[in-house]
């Protein structure tokens, strides 16, 4: 939706926002309930995959940058600060490693990767604009004030650079940091008496328009069309689905004292189907709007 | 009936000592289109501001003003809204919200109109005034002619019977003032909405207005059909500083003594030939300019874009200024007018090709919004920032730019060209002697721009090099000393103004096209009216 950005979110960006919310409530709230190997590794598969079809490959390994050296410290932390667990393997600096230890700091390790990668995403779709339809109406005059805040930072940033050049071209070059702060201080000052100037501008403009009238409704360009029912069907029954696997006790694993989880049987079986699909919705409904595209022979 | 009247009114702001308006009338007809012009500072925007009850200063007010029957103080605050338009001069800071659309939908939201109703009228804002493509933006990217249109849009999208307009294009390049004008044309003409507008673009706005009401010193002086107002105006004594406002194909006339004035440049070239005959002036001849002095500031094969995967925005761009000269730099948006400003001052630098300038000159550029220069709560203060405290100096630079009787006022309370000229002395003040100006005349009426333009070949005269960015035809042709034409990120043609202009059809002023073929070499009203009258005798 970023004007002249690279536009990627295309099937999910046009879905009804109430879905798309559904969507990464679903997936996000489901990985943190589930404390299990199989499905904190799914989930992050499911949530890189889906990382890469909405946001690239470049901007995922960026991602990437920041959520590897977190999973190597809680991996690698958590054995050597946990020493609770049945089975000991080794002594390090005199204290024991135990084989729980490794394994729980794995399990959270990928747990919360998979909680960064889905948010990232989810600030790839989720708009500004969205979030405020979908919680616009229930405090209109809160909504307002965050459409303004996010209109008015680009302005103040352009403000803070022209500010800085004149600066530069009265004083010089600020070269010892009392002047550098000095600097600092006297651009602050211009900027907050232009930003004051603006908002009476913009104060008068709004009354102009009526601003205060009546109760605002909250305009939007969303429509609830059936592709969004569908998939918002799809999503809220898989993940009923799923909470009730979880309520009878599937999809968790036990690791102190020692490691135990339900077998798997019908049930966890069901629960795994559905704990996937989730998982890979988002890809995959990504990866055949792009199959769809490439067949028309439209692709970019 | 009247759509507003306004009845001998009187307005005192709260604290000052004088009134701003005294005794004003003016009526405004259902679909009518008003302009309301004079110099900056004589009241226009005080008086259309009583019109709005919203926007009103405080202030006591005698005498009536009415909107459509009702006593403008007891209208409706709903329908004082929705019904009276507003539109500012800052195209900026009137945007309230992040998105186009959604500025659209604005002032429909505060009447809390349903959603569906705000879908329709803004889809038929969007196709009106043909924002498809922009209609998704996020408002930051849009350029100023576009967000100008905006909040035109944002305007008429509450369904107005009257618009008021407070100089709309004092912020915009000519060819968006020219696009936002004949967009308030046909929303004058096609939907019948009335049009109060303050401007000083006369040539656009003249042939268009159905009434022009003339103010000066906060009396409205003369009011009526705009061609017989205009020809009172150059008959009485009134003629000074008005005159200077008025568009070259009145100029003309006027000076050539004549009753019909023409409005249009097409009227005045018809006008010209009825009455010349098959006469033609020699062509005029003009002193060869004087530069001959080694260049003080001289740029070669500028190259610069702004990030490596960018369009190259100066393609090998060449640039020298003289001592003593004022240049003025003409070109269409995006031809990298501003760009080569910024690498000139050396706040952008150039990846191939070198700026050189002489040793012992200082360089600066005054920014297009000057008021960024402004630090202190006075005139005066501000000018003792700059000169590190000597008041002496200070004032003597205030006197020169002639803002000695503005010392202890606030910078921001300035008028347009009080500002350019206060931010030119604060540059001054840290003497700079080659001087870089970015659209130094936007936004100031004639009278300011020839100040101004005074001011700056004074500074010649003491050996300051000036180079101006400008859109202003005329300014360039009546008052640079050399003119360069920038397209392409490239300057692809110099030369004194007549040369310049002389031999261009398109790209030239309104007083060569009008009479270039029966005066030729001519670029200037005056040159024109001289020209003219010697064929006459």
């Amino acid at each position: 939706m970023e004007h002249g950005a690279k536009v990627r979110a295309r099937y999910f960006a046009a879905l009804h926002p109430s879905v798309c919310m559904a969507y990464f409530v679903a997936a996000i709230g489901l990985t943190l309930a589930c404390s299990h190997p199989a499905a904190a590794a799914l989930s992050l598969a499911g949530g890189t995959a889906f990382s890469t079809l909405l946001r690239g490959g470049k901007e995922t390994a960026n991602t990437y940058k920041f959520v590897l050296p977190m999973f190597l410290l809680i991996a690698i932390g958590n054995p050597l600060f946990n020493h609770r667990g049945a089975t000991m393997l080794f002594m390090l600096f005199d204290q024991w490693i135990t084989l729980e230890a490794i394994c729980y700091g794995l399990v959270s390790a990928c747990t919360l990767s998979a909680i960064i990668v889905w948010f990232a995403c989810y600030q790839q779709v989720m708009t500004s604009d969205k979030f405020l339809y979908l919680f616009g109406n229930v405090a209109p005059n809160t909504a307002l004030l965050i459409t303004m805040t996010l209109r008015f930072i680009p302005k103040l940033k352009k403000d803070a650079a022209d500010i800085a050049a004149a600066e530069t071209m009265l004083n010089g070059k600020p070269q010892r940091l009392t002047q550098k702060l000095g600097a600092v201080m006297r651009r602050l000052s211009v900027l907050l008496t232009m930003s004051m100037e603006a908002a009476v501008e913009t104060a008068d403009s709004m009354r102009a328009r009526g601003y205060g009238e009546a109760r605002r409704t909250t305009f939007h360009l969303f429509r609830f069309d059936t592709r969004s029912a569908a998939i918002m069907a799809a999503v809220l029954s898989l993940a009923a689905v799923c909470t009730a696997g979880r309520i009878y006790g599937y999809g968790y694993m036990e690791f102190y004292p020692r490691i135990y989880a339900l077998d798997t049987d019908a049930g966890g079986a069901a629960m795994l189907a559905a704990y996937v699909a989730v998982m890979f919705m988002g890809a995959i409904l990504e990866m055949k709007e792009a199959a769809v595209w490439r067949s028309c022979g439209l692709t970019e | 009936m009247a759509l507003v009247r306004i009845d001998g009114i009187n307005f005192t702001y709260a604290g000052a000592k004088g009134p701003a308006l005294i005794d004003a009338s003016l009526e405004i007809n259902e679909g009518e289109y008003v302009l309301l012009t004079g110099a900056s500072g004589c009241g226009k925007t005080t008086l259309i501001r009583q019109i709005k009850p919203e926007l009103t200063p405080a202030g006591t007010r005698e005498g009536s003003i009415t909107y459509d029957g009702v006593a403008i103080e007891s209208l409706n605050t709903r329908r004082a809204a929705a019904e009276i338009g507003f539109v500012q001069q800052n195209p900026d800071n009137q945007i309230v919200t992040d998105y186009v659309w959604h500025e659209l939908a604005f002032g429909l939201e505060c009447m809390g109109l349903s959603v569906g109703v705000i879908r329709r009228r803004v889809a038929e804002m969007a196709a009106f005034f043909g924002m498809e493509s922009w209609f998704r933006s996020k408002t930051y990217a849009l350029s100023g002619g576009q967000k100008q249109l905006l909040n035109l849009a944002g305007a008429l999208a509450m369904d107005p019977r009257l618009l008021i307009l407070d100089e709309p294009t004092a912020m915009l390049d000519p060819l968006a003032a020219r696009e936002l004008l004949d967009a308030v044309g046909r929303i004058n003409k096609e939907l019948g909405v009335a049009v109060l507008i303050t401007e000083h673009r006369l040539e656009q706005v003249l042939p268009a207005a159905d009434k022009i009401a003339v103010m000066e010193r906060g009396r409205i002086i003369s009011q009526g059909e705009p061609r017989e107002t205009v020809r009172n105006l150059c008959r009485s004594g009134e003629r000074d500083r008005l005159f200077f406002g008025m568009s070259a194909p009145v100029r003309i006339f006027a000076a050539l003594g004549r009753e019909e004035l023409p409005l249009t440049v097409r009227d005045a070239r018809l006008g010209l030939k009825d009455m010349l005959g098959d006469k033609k002036a020699q062509p005029l001849s003009v002193a060869a300019p004087k530069i001959s002095a080694e260049p003080v500031l001289n740029a070669k094969e500028l190259w610069f874009r702004y990030d490596a995967k960018g369009a190259d925005v100066l393609r090998g761009a060449d640039i020298s200024l003289c001592e003593g000269e004022l240049m003025c730099l003409l070109g269409g948006n995006g031809a990298g007018k501003s760009t080569l400003l910024s690498v000139l001052c050396g706040l952008n630098k150039a990846y191939r090709g070198k700026v050189k300038l002489d040793n012992g000159k200082k360089l600066c550029m005054l920014p297009q919004n000057a008021r960024t220069l402004f630090t202190a709560d006075t005139v005066l203060g501000e000018l003792m920032d700059a000169s590190d405290g000597d008041e002496a100096r200070a004032k003597a630079m205030a006197e020169r730019l002639e803002l000695s009787g503005l010392y202890d006022s606030h910078p921001y309370d300035l008028s347009g060209g009080e500002t350019q000229r206060l931010a030119i002395g604060k540059l001054l003040l840290r003497d700079a002697n080659v001087l870089l100006l970015d659209e130094p005349t936007k936004g100031l009426d004639a009278y300011a721009k020839l100040q101004l333009a005074n001011m700056l070949k004074g500074l010649c005269k003491e050996g300051a090099a000036i180079l101006a960015v400008t859109h202003d035809v005329d300014f360039a042709a009546q008052y640079a000393d050399e003119c360069a034409m920038m397209f392409d990120g490239g300057i692809i043609s110099r030369g004194e103004p007549h040369e310049f202009f002389g031999g261009n059809r398109f790209y030239t002023t309104d007083a060569n096209r009008i009479a270039g073929d029966v005066a030729p070499g001519c670029i200037t009203s005056g040159e024109v009216a001289s020209q003219c009258k010697k064929l006459l005798q």
